[in-house]
């Protein structure tokens, strides 16, 4: 798993590569609320474009972090075109709460 | 033809073991030439239980043992996980979507649902004190047919 995080058009954006589970969850999270905290004005968009596996586990941070994000008074976007993950995403039921968007560029406008 | 196979395999409690169960399950079902959905369902299965054993069988702590037994008997996926941790007291409960017994860790409470959405039976055995078995089964869509 490997996480770039970047600023475009006054968002906070993390770019996921790889694999989510319970293990990189963690490490998600941790490095996630570090930038977000820096960015409380951001709206944080959460890029799964390039994340080839993501379990229950890839759920509860992304929740996680909608609360720490909501709580600044900031959104949080999905952005997923990955046939593989649409499966959890939508049984899940997130996309009620955070919107989901097929590119980086249409989640920024 | 009946075809039948297994392979039993266990590692010790450690987070970086869960994408090694995936691996070996994936590598192992892979001679039934499954759809990428189908690999994809049962990894993301196998996934959620071993996750469950680490986390809540052993709460953590990395001294437990895992046992996966993986077995296939013509297109039929039978898939156990087991644990020699704290098991559950309460099944149905935990079962239950959303559910979780440590909200602090940030855990979904989806596990055992998604477990019941991409595969085609999940079983729960559990006794407190002294582990948990989780059994799961999913048929492979024979291409041949």
């Amino acid at each position: 798993m490997n996480l770039k995080f970047s600023n475009e058009k006054n968002h906070l954006i993390m770019k996921i590569d790889g694999e989510i589970d319970h293990r990189y969850a963690i490490q998600i999270r941790n490095e996630a609320d570090k930038k977000i905290v820096t960015y409380p004005t951001k709206d944080f968009v959460i890029d799964l474009t390039d994340v080839t596996f993501m379990d229950s586990s890839g759920i509860g941070v992304i929740i996680g972090r909608y609360k720490l994000v909501t709580s600044f008074g900031s959104k949080v976007k999905i952005v997923s075109s990955n046939e593989t993950l649409g499966k959890i995403l939508e049984m899940s039921g997130i996309e009620k709460i955070i919107p989901i968007y097929t590119s980086l560029t249409n989640a920024l406008v | 033809m009946n075809q039948y196979n297994n392979v039993k395999t266990s590692f010790i409690s450690i987070p970086e073991n869960e994408s090694l169960a995936r691996v070996i399950c994936a590598s192992f079902i892979s001679q039934l030439d499954p759809t990428i959905e189908e690999l994809t369902d049962v990894k993301t299965a196998v996934s959620e239980a071993v996750t469950n054993a680490i986390v809540h069988g052993y709460s953590g702590k990395c001294d437990g043992m895992v046992f996966m037994d993986c077995s296939i008997e013509n297109m039929l996926v039978t898939i156990e996980i087991r644990d020699s941790g704290k098991g559950i007291e309460d099944i149905e409960k935990a079962m239950e979507p959303m559910y979780t017994s440590c909200p602090e860790a940030e855990r979904s409470g989806m596990g055992f649902t998604v477990m019941e959405t991409f595969m085609d039976s999940v079983s729960v055995n559990s006794l407190p004190g002294v582990g948990t078995k989780i059994i799961m089964k999913k048929l492979i869509t024979d291409k041949r047919l």
